[in-house]
């Protein structure tokens, strides 16, 4: 009896664990998003040097969820994620609207779908 | 190379720790659930010493699940005949009274050629001398020999052999064990005399000695070191 309450203490223990990741990468994502969004408008507004402030304030927030992403999400995602934010950089400071805003396009994809990875749906579990 | 080195030590006792809280019966045997988890928990335990690039609690986390649900598994077995069957399903019995059932060998797609290598490994060659052959749910199949074939014990031949003791190992490779001592009810004073009656001034100089009921004692001195 004892064991099986430590097991189902173990399974509630990492659900309510696996919910926090889902909240803890949901306000993380949503929080970048709202930069970029701004980053999306500066850009459109051709006000290239607020965007790229935008945008490494959404790249600050990355690095400093860094301890719970390293734990949570694979290096590769990761990594491919930090290059998705030097190229909108980079694209932004060329001053190119058109390829600055494709980048931005991709920089949200990017976060949208690892917050989706943490998100239980039929997409993610099959 | 660091991190693998510490990934490994971790996922070892991680899943060393959550056999030892499964207990021992998993050693042994096997049952469907605990199959289930001892493959899944190999495949698991090897991905994050393989790839550092994944996060080690991608493993341990499924790993720590699996053994939990199988805790939970195993307890709601105990309290439910039901799901007990459920999951691990019902002995079959494959041989009766020195016949083979035919129905129940289909049922569990158990071959001839099986039935009677699990029959041969058990010393038995003649079907027709088996009283009852089980197929267990762990899938060992246990037989029961017919009255007659079955060896004769010693109250049917009537006489009263010593009765078995438990034996209590009282030195191991030099080393007292205490607690074996207090459990045989005697002393240090007892185990020096036991010791000079042996020959040996110290229990360093002994490799093993076990003790049972009636003063019996089995005593082997360590060998000497080769030079």
């Amino acid at each position: 009896m004892k064991n099986m309450l430590f097991g189902f203490a173990v399974v509630v223990a990492v659900f309510i664990g696996v919910c926090f990741g889902i909240y803890r990468i949901d306000t993380t994502t949503e929080d970048m998003l709202v930069h970029i969004e701004y980053a999306r408008g500066f850009t459109q507004s051709g006000d290239f040097a607020s965007a790229s402030q935008e945008i490494r304030a959404a790249m600050n927030i990355w690095e400093d969820s860094g301890f719970y992403t390293h734990i949570c999400i694979r290096n590769s995602e990761l990594d491919e994620t930090t290059d998705t934010f030097f190229k909108a950089l980079s694209d932004i400071s060329s001053e190119n609207k058109e390829v600055s805003l494709i980048s931005i396009e991709k920089l949200t994809l990017h976060l949208l779908s690892v917050q989706e990875m943490e998100h239980a749906s039929l997409r993610t579990v099959f | 190379m660091i991190v693998i080195f510490a990934r490994t030590i971790i996922v070892f006792f991680v899943i060393l720790i959550l056999m030892r809280i499964m207990g021992k019966r998993q050693l042994g045997e096997l049952e469907l659930s605990e199959l289930i988890v001892s493959v899944m928990v190999a495949n698991l335990a090897a991905m994050p010493l393989q790839d550092i690039g994944m996060p080690l609690f991608n493993a341990v986390i499924p790993i720590v699940l699996l053994f939990s649900l199988e805790i939970i598994i195993s307890g709601i077995s105990m309290k439910s005949i039901k799901f007990r069957v459920l999951i691990y399903g019902k002995p079959c019995i494959l041989i009766e009274d020195g016949r083979i059932a035919q129905h129940n060998m289909k049922k569990c797609r158990f071959t001839i050629d099986e039935l009677m290598a699990s029959l041969r490994s058990q010393g038995i060659l003649d079907v027709a001398k088996v009283k009852y052959s089980v197929l267990e749910t762990d899938g060992s199949l246990n037989t029961v020999l017919q009255a007659g074939e079955q060896p004769a014990t010693a109250s049917q031949l009537g006489i009263a052999p010593d009765e078995l003791s438990y034996p209590y190992t009282i030195i191991d490779n030099g080393r007292i064990l205490s607690e074996n001592l207090r459990l045989y009810g005697r002393d240090m004073n007892w185990l020096n005399k036991q010791l000079l009656s042996h020959g040996v001034k110290s229990q360093k100089e002994v490799f093993t000695m076990i003790a049972f009921d009636g003063d019996r004692i089995y005593f082997e001195k360590l060998e000497e070191k080769k030079k």
